[in-house]
């Protein structure tokens, strides 16, 4: 039971992953695409997709917050790493566990504060761009910030466990 | 209570917490105790989808990293080599304004030693420079592209002042020739004095190097006769960029798969996601800051015992020159920008000029002992001693502090070529 529990568990982290990558890629490549054809209708054609621009500016945030949530994944968010870097072993892992599990509160307070966004634009039902509504876009928020918030928590546990051993050995 | 939580921030700042997280904590306790609603946060944040200029951050980053990735930086080095080998001290030359050059269009210094430093490090020592030049020189130059033309920073401290980008690329100019003008001598100085064989020049080579590299050479030359003439905007020259460098790399020179594309999509945008999310937690931030008029507050401090803009310009040279190795130059600039540019204004400091003097002190702050990110980097490539690149960006640290003071307290410098722009 709860090796099929484990199972399940890794294989959706897997899956995931697989996910974030694939979006992220495919997203990215539509920018590209999208800011060249962009360019190219204005300079030959002098002409342009009037829904192009808030689109391409969309994309970006999508990205970003990707971006952000695989940068949680590899531990490459930007830090001041002065001590960090002098520390080893036991104290290093202590000191992570601290500020990754800091990170986790601070990032459920972020998915808190975006799913009240949410709810405010779902209501106004402003839009972005064409008759796609802002909230529909900015769903991005709280799966980012939920993801990132897992991904800090899971990493404060692992190195919490590492400084534990630490001690009784 | 807020001097408390002031403290325990930045101990947890020090202690290595994300800054994007220690930037969205203060702004939510602050907002919190000023009892407005926490969803500004992420009503700030969305203005990331509301900056037109933002977009060309992730799409030039993206092109240096297919760069990068190619063997681009061979084919610059032999363009640069067959045009400046002749020089005393050439391969020096060479490899500085090879990184100059590299760093402006991939904007992050760091990935210029990680590409150039492995191909001219080796060739530096096979002509017999001393060990500690060639790390030093390496080490410092790949700071020196920073003011030129399409730097990053440069863009992102444009969106960050709503300063116009194109004024600064012009301001970039002279004083980013002038650094690398002094570096340039110190190298031909350093050739004489130790007498490294400096190549012959042949038409035959010359024309053999362009050709080899005629699929991109073309793209500087075009990017930034766009940007100057203002034929096409900056945001517009980073997507021609990007989809030139796939076309060039993937299509044509066949150096980059297909299939490594989305690799490389990805280490790219962990950077690039690092940073923007940086900068949307402190428009955040910098938002509750003008609400609560903490700059001006900074002011009236700072007035009772700064009055002169000599004695402001100095101390801002040496906590800028601290921030720049505690901290990269993005969230640098992202965090500290916002509180320095009203302060500075109303010392009557030209926010171009401001912008300048940010990103060269920021960029020899990477380089500077103890802490400074670029000795890190620069030690895990060239696999050699942190303590060794201490002594051996000395001497390169100095000249850059020489030129540092003058594009800072000769204003000119940066601001001569905007005024003659703008009529």
């Amino acid at each position: 039971m709860i090796q099929a529990l484990g199972r399940f568990l890794k294989g959706s982290l897997w899956l995931l992953n697989k996910l974030e990558y694939g979006v992220l890629a495919f997203l990215f490549a539509v920018m590209v695409g999208l800011a060249f054809l962009q360019i190219v209708l204005r300079i030959f054609f002098s002409t342009g997709i009037l829904w192009g621009d808030p689109l391409l500016r969309h994309l970006l945030l999508w990205v970003a917050l990707l971006g952000a949530t695989m940068a949680t994944k590899e531990g490459k968010h930007i830090n001041i790493d002065v001590i960090t870097r002098v520390l080893s072993g036991k104290g290093k892992a202590v000191v992570h566990a601290l500020t990754d599990l800091f990170s986790a509160a601070i990032c459920i307070f972020l998915l808190e504060a975006s799913v009240k966004f949410l709810r405010d634009e779902f209501q106004a039902g402003s839009l972005a761009f064409l008759t796609v509504p802002i909230w529909t876009i900015c769903i991005i928020f709280p799966i980012a910030f939920g993801l990132i918030a897992l991904r800090f928590a899971a990493s404060g546990i692992r190195n919490g466990a590492l400084a534990f051993k630490g001690r009784s050995r | 209570m807020i001097f408390l939580s002031g403290i325990v921030t930045i101990a947890l700042a020090l202690l290595g917490t994300p800054l994007f997280v220690i930037i969205s904590a203060s702004a939510l306790l602050n907002f919190y105790l000023v009892d407005i609603d926490s969803s500004i946060v992420t009503i700030e944040m969305y203005r990331l989808a509301n900056t037109p200029m933002l977009i060309a951050i992730p799409l030039f980053a993206f092109a240096g990293y297919v760069l990068a990735e190619s063997q681009a930086p061979t084919r610059l080095v032999r363009v640069s080599k067959a045009f400046l080998g002749w020089l005393p001290g050439g391969l020096a030359v060479v490899a500085l304004l090879a990184c100059t050059l590299f760093t402006a269009f991939t904007g992050a210094s760091g990935i210029t030693i990680i590409a150039l430093g492995g191909l001219l490090f080796p060739a530096l020592i096979s002509e017999n420079y001393p060990e500690k030049f060639s790390l030093g020189l390496l080490t410092t130059s790949g700071s020196l592209g920073l003011l030129l033309p399409p730097s990053l920073p440069l863009i992102l401290y444009g969106v960050v002042t709503k300063t116009s980008i194109d004024q600064l690329f012009i301001a970039g100019i002279v004083p980013g020739a002038l650094l690398v003008l002094l570096l340039a001598l110190f190298s031909v100085y350093k050739g004489i004095e130790t007498e490294v064989p400096s190549s012959r020049v042949t038409w035959r080579e010359m024309i053999d190097a362009i050709k080899a590299a005629k699929w991109e050479l073309p793209l500087p030359a075009f990017v930034l006769g766009g940007i100057y003439t203002g034929y096409i905007a900056i945001s517009e020259a980073a997507a021609i960029t990007a989809f030139c460098v796939i076309v060039v790399e993937v299509g044509i020179y066949r150096e980059v798969k297909l299939r490594d594309l989305p690799g490389i999509m990805h280490k790219s945008m962990v950077l690039i996601g690092g940073i923007l999310i940086i900068l949307g937690a402190s428009l955040a931030l910098t938002n509750y800051m003008i609400d609560a008029q903490v700059p001006m507050k900074v002011l009236n401090l700072l007035k009772v015992h700064i009055t002169s803009k000599l004695v402001f310009l100095i101390m801002l040279n040496i906590f800028l020159l601290i921030v720049g190795c505690m901290i990269d130059i993005f969230s640098a600039l992202v965090v500290v920008v916002p509180l320095i540019s009203p302060i500075a204004q109303a010392y009557g400091i030209d926010p171009v000029h401001l912008g300048i003097i940010f990103l060269v002190n920021l960029g020899i702050g990477y380089a500077t002992p103890p802490v400074g990110m670029n000795l890190f980097i620069a030690s895990f490539r060239f696999e050699r001693p942190v303590m060794m690149l201490y002594m051996a960006s000395l001497p390169f640290l100095a000249i850059l502090l020489f030129a540092l003071m003058i594009i800072t307290y000769v204003p000119g410098l940066s601001l001569f070529l905007v005024k003659m722009a703008s009529p």
